[in-house]
């Protein structure tokens, strides 16, 4: 996927998704019947759903809430408080699964469970072009890009 | 190939082997036994990964281990944790300064992007991890971000990764002490288009103790 829209510019590729433990730890109760239910446990469930499993819940991806790592290697949470509406558009390169699990960011800061509604729209749009701004980005995204065709191809 | 001297580790060694330059390996070692890897010349990137012997589908996480010690450096005393929350293995000691856990492991597929079409027949070492992991019933569903032993990838202000000189050296170490059954599986890095081998692969030592 590309990223061809982001209003955002906090979001984390490092810290991945809240599980049980890290759920009772910090709430005292990480149980997904609970009502602290952690991020592994519902990504888990949206990947059941499409016949998969436990070893397809791989590292993912938050949206929203960032982490800036400092020279020392210290992720240092950036979790707001952020102004409403902010959004984040991709554009889907092949066929994809997309599950997201609104949760908080397993690092996030506040004492109480805090969590509000995210909404997620999708539409139809046209193959990329080869002459995409994204695609000729670098040569490696141009690589990439033919990677995909090829997949494709097959 | 069996070496004659034993690294210094207390305890009886169980398994004294070296790891050829681009080969991989793979190995069950228990709760409690240490498992110690040795840089034999120096600048060799090791690519790992944990997999729970009683249920593969526990396996090493390199975010959950982040999250744990909120800090992307593995260092001496890092516990190296599972996607399900659990301690996999401590980092006993280490002779590095810090190791690698973002950089992932170079593959055929990676390789085309970052270096051209002309590198893919090239060893890599998700191949690595596939030739080991196929002799377990695992296949590439099973291949998550690994660890980069010996591997300098520092993250700058603006975010971008760097893959620079390593800051090991020839005999340094670094030694886990488990702390569930597991099986390591390791790929000494073949990659020879970027500095993370010094551009030479070379071979690396590993010692297992028991408890």
């Amino acid at each position: 996927m590309s990223i061809i829209e982001d209003e955002a510019q906090t979001h984390d590729t490092f810290c991945g998704p809240s599980n049980e433990r890290t759920n009772t730890r910090t709430y005292g109760d990480g149980a997904n019947w609970g009502r602290f239910p952690n991020a592994r446990d519902r990504l888990l469930l949206g990947a059941a759903k499409f016949g998969l499993g436990r070893k397809d819940v791989h590292p993912c991806v938050n949206w929203f809430k960032g982490v800036r790592v400092e020279g020392d290697g210290t992720t240092m949470w950036q979790g707001g408080p952020f102004a409403p509406l902010r959004s984040v558009v991709f554009r889907a390169e092949m066929n994809v699964i997309v599950i997201l699990a609104n949760c908080p960011h397993v690092l996030d800061e506040r004492s109480e469970y805090t969590v509000t509604p995210a909404r997620v729209c999708a539409w139809r749009g046209p193959i990329t072009p080869a002459d995409d701004a994204i695609r000729n980005a670098t040569l490696e995204s141009s690589r990439a890009f033919l990677n995909v065709e090829e997949y494709f191809r097959r | 190939m069996k070496v004659s001297n034993s690294a210094s580790l207390p305890g009886n060694i169980v398994l004294d082997e070296i790891i050829h330059a681009r080969a991989c390996w793979d190995h069950v070692v228990h709760a409690g036994e240490r498992l110690r890897i040795i840089d034999l010349e120096g600048n060799q990137a090791v690519d790992f990964l944990l997999y729970g012997l009683h249920d593969d589908t526990e396996r090493y996480s390199a975010q959950d281990t982040i999250a744990a010690q909120k800090n992307i450096f593995l260092r001496t005393g890092t516990m190296l944790m599972s996607n399900e929350g659990n301690p996999m293995a401590q980092i006993s000691a280490t002779s590095v300064a810090y190791h690698d856990t973002i950089g992932g492991a170079c593959s055929c597929e990676s390789n085309t992007l970052r270096y051209g079409h002309h590198t893919k027949a090239q060893h890599a070492c998700v191949e690595n991890f596939l030739s080991s992991n196929a002799r377990h019933g695992r296949g590439k569903r099973d291949l998550v971000s690994n660890i980069n032993w010996f591997m300098n990838v520092p993250v700058e202000p603006d975010g971008t990764l760097g893959i620079v000189d390593g800051i090991s050296g020839p005999g340094l170490y670094v030694e886990l002490e488990m702390r569930m059954d597991v099986i390591a599986v390791v790929s000494n890095c073949p990659q020879i288009n970027n500095p993370c081998n010094g551009f030479n692969p070379t071979p690396v030592r590993v010692v297992i103790a028991a408890a």
